[in-house]
């Protein structure tokens, strides 16, 4: 049973809407100056909702590794496989990533004292957040780049979280 | 009827719609009169089918290493899974350039084999520009993607790698 | 080996040593030196990788009482290799004494299952001296012969190395103890793995004791380290780590382990880790055993040079230690544990220092940095035991707890210049002082190496607590800067939560330190964040409006995510015309918890710049690198066919291509604040902002044309300005002025000529107001008189003055002109002021009549015909038309008496008299026809309307008659049949005529086609000699339909022949008409009956 699961990645919409620019003659719509979000939370969802903000920073600081995993700073090991295993470990949580051919990070948080979980079921989790993230952007009421906030999505997250699928 | 066949027609309707949409405005022109037909909303819907499809596409494979890796993926499993066939030549220049050239590209094969109807042929492979485009802005691939044809059924897709 | 000190226990095999003593101890030191010096090769069992180790040995005496069976497991403790030694070199004396000596030393081994040994038998005889005949067979020879039959490497013969010449001897027996020494501890090696895995098989059964076969697995390792594999000597170190943390894990869920009990004891000692040479205490606490189990894992590794393994093991080995020390419930005083991990992960770091060579420390500063931050943590944990933290005094408690802590930690002490960790805590926690600073040198540690290895996110979070320490001193300005650079970075990975969370502690912080400002600044950015809970930020938003209004002067805050423009729309198209109203249409949204009321709302308004930079894009002003880099989302492109064609107009090839623009993005950091001072402000004002969608309406008064562009929003609460980023892509409005117009209109009906009629001069004012004294001028082309005075006479020129007139006002004002009827078209320009040249209107007039004359000829006599036409919109009165020809020439009215006629537009009438000739005619006629005319309805005097026109060439020359007769035999004309077409032509005019020439007439016939049919010549040239008699000409021609047909039309002209005599060139030879009145044609008119065929009809 994993605590928290986060996606992060880059959140591209913004550029889109900027490049159609003026789409009325003597009308300027605006979208978000300076908000090219690079680790943009997409989604989070953690067992105890209560202990979402501790996740974030959780989540965040695990970020700093994932970009050095993928960017290969440890060059021994040409491993390219899109998990990538665990990324560090706190007193009470270990902390795993995952990463898609188009830089979707997914981030999956298991307390310690969890010993069921092992790399094996860690990664067949992350499989599943994959394919449910696939479908997903296959949905055509979702932007891609856009907080996921489907409930559906956020339902079949949890089930993956507990174990139940 | 295999689903080829669906997906083939389906593409040639996307064209019809498209271009019928096009006849609508009026700074439209008949195909003789000029040399350009404007064909963005057909390339923007490839790109978005593109940039949804690869996240699907490629879930199963290893990180890529680096573009030339993308581009072989691009060239082996991607066409296969979309045109059943592979790219038959890629060139590079090793700057971002790539050209991938289908000898027998599949929304061609249908429409002739030659020099009849080339005047329209652009309107058959821009779609396939947008799902290249597509596919390699998600996979972090920022590129322009255009095509040449000289006799058809052979297609030069030239992809254009930008670098900020 | 980098200064790590060897291990202490000696693990190297023993070797036990027969015969004469005294001749092995000549050689033991030097044997002892020699043996490890070279590697040997050691094939291993089970399929292992064959491994080069370096072997020495301990030599013992040889006892038989002690000797161990030769599989036993623990050989490796005991001798188990045995060499006798003999320096006998008499056959006899072997014979008589040594064999018999021998052979109770092999049985004793024998026995004992004992088949590693070894003979050397030193020889001291001088190479040189030998030259005597050697014995037939030595006692090296004797002994093999005895004891060795098959196994000769069993004995072997060295030359005393204190002699000369015997290094190769030497280095032969050497390597053959080695090699068999390495054979027999091999064996003793796979025993000992042998009974380890036995043991570790038999884990779960009662009665085992793990730290039994700790030392059984660490003496496996020993031995492996012993060989120089310390690789494989780390394996075994950590199968036992792994081992134990399965038994302790498992000890919680399956049944209890007895000797797990062993473990869970309070604890007493907290001790440091001492990595280096260290012992296990016997029955050592949990801690004790981790920490001397690690420092072996470290060992192992610092002997590889893996620094940086050993760094990033130590963390996951304290989450270890801790995690275990929670199952098992062992107990141990408050900040024990605290202490113990602190002064762990102390040690290792402190160890990593000792590498500073440039790859090692880029290698461990990956791990390190946590490392730092773990210490960081622990340290202030302690801290808030022992009351340490600022701003907090330690109780007695307290202090008792720090003594205690002290104590459990136990000495260690280091030197002056490099305090132990342990001296380093136990100084910190006695005083806050240096609390602080250890506190505070520690987590900038771990803040720079995390930067320093890229971890940017986490060297910000590590920046937080430091600020929260910070604040804790009191020290403001540095809690502020580590807060917002950990809130711009969140920021801008779009983790709005954190960033919001992180401002909300930075307002706190300039709450602190009463700097207002940044304080509203930051209530701003923390109450418009939506992620927070609604009543912290009413609370904040509160406090915004409680400072604000003390602000003494103003402060800008950029809008961020507190204000977002939705859309922003120019009411009256992107043309202004000067001096009215611009309006603009801004939807914004408002993050602000509650309603605000806005003192002002401002959008400004900026002169376009010549040169439009960030004209079409959307400008960034993000700086970072990373970002540049970013790619480029999901645009939209231009994307066209071309059809590209070969010169021959064939299609070559085709493409599909992209038309887009670059998309340049730059980086400019756009101006913090634009100026405002020409700006759109809001219609209502104060003007209230509700949280979510607003509708706000700007105005300005467009005073000053140029080219605008919008530049930023402003909302001003009091002194507080919210501003926003400037408004790109760039919406421009144009303000533009007009200036006042002068127009000409006619009315309806065309200009006539000759009549006075009036036009409207309209004058129209513009976007400004104009001198009313101000005089325009009309000025007429020839031919053309005006007047804009009702009364006035009309002239060439006048003026008049635009007087008050309103903005787009215009007035009408009549303008009189009349035309002569010489000339058609005529102008008039009008000179403004304002312009620089004169507009310029053209206008037609067109006479009232228009007339034409035609000449009429029989035979000789003359009648002229003139046709008057109406050309006027309104009927006109035309009378008493009078014809005058040349000077009194008798001319005869045919058209009697006649009252005045109304003509109207477009009709005619026609007058014709005849022309009397006069004996002597004169070759030109001047003539003048005129009549009077007046517009029906309008009382005026009749004006004369007079037409010039001259006669020339009128007199008659030739009369041109044709008949058409049936050929001979038939009666009448008939269709088919051919016809004789008699054509006369007589001169009547000679007497005009110069005798001289002769003249030639060419005549044509031309036939309708459909009609007739001319057989033979159509065309022909006939000349007439002065005085001559009619020519006439017989043509052949045929008709082609019956009824009363026309002659066919005969045409006479002058015929010029070429002359080719006198001119170089020849010239062709030409014809010319006569003019109308030279000839009279007497076929016109004429008509011949034409039948048809009967034969044909029947057919």
């Amino acid at each position: 049973m994993a605590v928290c699961v986060a996606i992060v990645g880059k959140d591209v919409s913004r550029n889109c809407l900027e490049a159609n620019e003026i789409t009325l003659k003597y009308t300027l719509m605006i979208y978000e100056y300076s908000c090219l979000f690079l680790e943009f939370p997409k989604f989070i969802s953690c067992l105890n909702p209560d202990e979402e903000l501790s996740f974030q920073y959780k989540v965040l600081s695990s970020l700093d590794i994932v970009e050095e995993k993928i960017n290969g700073i440890n060059k021994a090991s040409d491993n390219r496989e899109l998990f990538l295993g665990m990324l560090y470990a706190l007193e009470t949580h270990k902390i795993y990533g995952y990463v898609t051919n188009t830089r979707m990070k997914f981030i999956i948080v298991v307390d310690s004292s969890n010993m069921a979980l092992r790399d094996n079921e860690i990664r067949s989790m992350f499989r599943k957040i994959h394919s449910e993230y696939a479908d997903i952007v296959g949905n055509p009421f979702y932007t891609p780049g856009e907080a996921i906030t489907f409930k559906s999505f956020a339902n079949n997250i949890k089930n993956i979280m507990t174990g139940t699928v | 009827m295999s689903e080829e066949t669906v997906f083939e027609l389906l593409h040639s309707e996307l064209v019809n719609y498209v271009i019928q949409n096009n006849e609508k405005t009026p700074e439209y022109t008949e195909v003789s009169e000029r040399k350009e037909e404007d064909l963005s909303n057909l390339e923007y819907i490839g790109f978005f089918t593109g940039f949804r499809m690869i996240e699907r596409l490629t879930r199963e494979m290893p990180r890529f290493k680096d573009e030339l890796d993308t581009m072989k993926f691009i060239c082996t499993d991607f066409w296969s899974v979309i045109y059943k066939k592979q790219i038959d030549n890629l060139r590079t220049n090793h700057q971002g350039v790539y050209v991938l050239q289908d000898n027998n590209f599949r929304f061609l094969t249908r429409l002739s084999n030659g020099k009849q109807y080339l005047d329209v042929a652009p309107r058959y492979v821009t779609f396939t520009c947008g799902v290249l485009r597509g596919s390699l802005a998600n996979l972090g691939v920022d590129s322009i993607v255009t095509a040449e044809i000289q006799t058809m059924p052979s297609c030069k897709f030239h992809i254009q790698v930008q670098r900020s | 080996m980098n200064g790590i000190e060897k291990e202490m226990i000696d693990r190297r095999p023993l070797v036990t040593c027969a015969g004469e003593i005294e001749v092995f101890s000549a050689i033991e030191d030097n044997l002892l030196q020699s043996l490890p010096k070279d590697s040997a090769e050691w094939k291993r069992s089970l399929g292992r990788p064959v491994r080069s180790v370096h072997i020495g040995a301990n030599f013992v005496p040889f006892s038989s009482v002690g000797l161990p069976k030769g599989t036993q497991w623990d050989l490796i403790r005991q001798p188990l290799f045995h060499i006798y030694w003999t320096e006998c070199s008499d056959v006899d004396v072997y014979k008589s004494t040594l064999k018999e000596d021998i052979e109770t030393w092999l049985r004793e081994l024998t026995f004992k299952d004992i088949q590693d040994w070894l003979i050397v038998v030193v020889e001291n005889y001088d190479g040189k001296r030998a030259n005597k005949l050697l014995p037939r067979t030595t006692v090296l020879d004797k002994i093999r012969a005895d004891f060795a039959p098959k196994q000769g490497d069993r004995c072997i013969s060295v030359i005393n190395p204190g002699k000369s010449d015997a290094t190769e001897s030497w280095k032969g027996l050497v390597t053959r103890i080695r090699h068999l020494l390495l054979i027999a501890y091999a064996k003793a090696v796979s025993r000992l793995e042998d009974h380890v895995r036995q043991q570790r098989e038999r884990r779960n059964d009662p009665g085992w004791k793990f730290m039994e076969y700790f030392q059984l697995q660490e003496e496996l390792a020993q031995v492996l380290e012993m060989l120089g594999l310390y690789g494989e000597a780390l394996v075994q170190f950590d199968e036992l780590d792994a081992l134990f943390s399965q038994f302790v894990v498992n000890g919680v869920t399956c049944e209890s382990v007895a000797w797990l009990n062993d473990f869970q004891t309070p604890l007493e000692r907290w001790h440091a880790l001492k990595l280096g040479p260290s012992h296990l205490p016997r029955s050592p606490s949990i801690l004790e055993l981790r920490a001397y189990l690690f420092a072996k894992q470290a060992h192992m590794l610092l002997l590889t040079d893996k620094v940086w393994q050993m760094a990033s093991r130590c963390l996951p080995f304290l989450h270890t230690c801790t995690r275990e020390l929670s199952i098992l419930e062992i107990s141990s005083p408050p900040g024990a544990l605290e202490c113990w991990l602190f002064l762990a992960a102390m040690e290792v770091l402190q160890t990593c220092d000792k590498f500073n060579h440039a790859d090692e420390v880029e290698a461990y500063s990956m791990h390190t940095a946590s490392l730092w931050a773990y210490a960081s943590q622990k340290l202030k944990a302690l801290g808030e035991l022992c009351g340490l933290l600022p701003g907090s005094t330690p109780t007695s408690e307290q202090l008792h707890v720090v003594v205690g802590l002290s104590a459990g930690m136990g000495d260690n002490p280091g030197t002056p210049i490099a305090p132990s960790p342990t001296d380093k805590l136990k100084e910190a926690l006695c005083s806050q002082e240096a609390f602080n600073k250890t506190y505070l040198e520690l987590a900038e540690l771990a803040m720079g190496t995390y930067k320093h290895t890229g971890r940017v996110r986490s060297a910000r979070l590590i920046g937080r607590e430091v600020a929260a320490f910070y604040m804790l001193l009191g020290e403001t300005q540095k809690t502020a800067a580590f807060l917002s650079d950990a809130s711009r970075l969140f920021r801008q990975d779009g983790w709005l939560e954190v960033a919001a969370q992180t401002d909300r502690e930075l307002a706190d912080c300039y709450k602190q330190a009463q700097d207002w400002r940044k304080f509203i600044r930051c209530c701003a950015h923390v109450s418009a964040a939506v992620d927070l809970d609604t009543l912290v930020r009413w609370n904040y938003f509160d406090e915004m409006r409680k400072h604000v209004d003390k602000l003494d002067k103003s402060l800008i805050v950029p809008f961020s995510d507190i204000i977002k423009i939705v859309s922003v729309s120019v009411k009256n198209g992107g043309i202004v015309m000067q001096d009215s109203t611009i309006e603009l249409e801004c939807l914004v949204t408002s993050n602000f918890p509650r309603e605000i009321l806005c003192s002002n709302v401002l959008v400004s308004l900026e002169n376009e710049p010549n040169k439009r930079t960030e004209r079409y894009l959307k400008g960034r002003s993000l700086t970072d690198k990373e970002l540049r880099n970013s790619d480029g989302g999901l645009k939209k492109l231009k994307i066209q066919s071309y059809l590209d064609y070969k010169q021959d107009k064939q299609l070559s090839s085709v493409s599909v291509v992209n038309k887009s623009k670059e998309l340049q993005r730059k980086d400019s950091s756009p101006p913090v604040y634009s100026d405002f001072g020409r700006c759109l402000e809001a219609v209502k004002l104060p003007s209230l902002l509700t949280p979510g969608i607003n509708v706000m309406r700007l105005t300005a008064k467009a005073s000053q044309i140029g080219k605008y562009h919008f530049g930023q929003m402003a909302f001003h609460i009091g002194q507080l300005q919210l501003v926003s980023q400037p408004l790109i892509p760039r919406l421009a409005i144009e303000v533009i002025e007009e200036g006042p117009s002068l127009r000409l209109y006619k009315e309806p009906a065309p200009l006539l000529a000759g009549f006075e009629q009036t036009m409207n001069v309209i004058f129209t004012a513009g976007s400004y107001t104009i001198d009313p004294t101000t005089k325009i001028r009309l000025n007429a082309s020839r031919g053309l008189s005006l007047q804009i005075e009702p009364e006035a006479a009309l002239t060439s020129s006048c003026e008049f003055e635009v007087g008050h007139q309103e903005m787009f006002s215009s007035t009408r004002r009549k303008l009189r002109v009349l035309a002569d009827m010489l000339s058609k078209d005529q102008q008039v320009s009008i000179i403004c002021p304002w312009l620089a040249k004169p507009i310029v209107v053209s206008l037609s007039f067109t006479p009232p009549l228009t007339s034409s004359w035609k000449l009429h000829t029989v035979k000789h006599r003359k009648f002229l015909l003139i046709n008057l036409m109406g050309q006027c919109h309104t009927d006109l009165i035309v009378g008493r038309p009078k014809l005058v020809v040349g000077k009194e020439r008798e001319i005869v009215d045919k058209n009697g008496e006649q009252e005045d006629e109304i003509l109207q537009n477009g009709l005619s009438y026609s007058y014709m008299w005849e022309l009397i000739m006069d004996p002597k005619p004169s070759l030109t006629l001047n003539a003048e026809f005129n009549i009077t005319y007046r517009l029906k309805g309008i009382l005026m005097e009749p004006k004369l309307y007079q037409y010039f026109f001259d006669i020339t060439d009128y007199q008659t020359l030739y009369v041109l008659d044709a008949t058409l007769e049936p050929t001979k035999g038939n009666e009448f004309c008939r269709v088919g049949f051919l016809c004789h077409l008699n054509l006369s032509i007589k001169n009547v005019g000679d007497t005009l005529e110069k005798k001289a020439a002769t003249r030639s007439i060419m005549y044509e016939v031309l036939a309708e086609q459909s009609v007739w049919a001319v057989c033979g010549r159509t065309a022909g040239v006939v000349s007439f000699e002065p005085e001559m008699e009619p020519q006439t000409i017989v043509l052949d021609i045929m008709p082609l339909t019956s009824g009363y047909l026309p002659l066919p039309l005969v045409r006479i002209s002058k015929y010029i022949p070429a002359e080719g005599h006198s001119g170089k060139h020849e010239t062709h030879p030409r014809l010319e008409p006569f003019s109308p009145g030279q000839v009279y044609n007497a076929t016109k008119g004429k008509q011949v009956h034409v039948i048809v065929t009967p034969n044909d009809s029947n057919l």
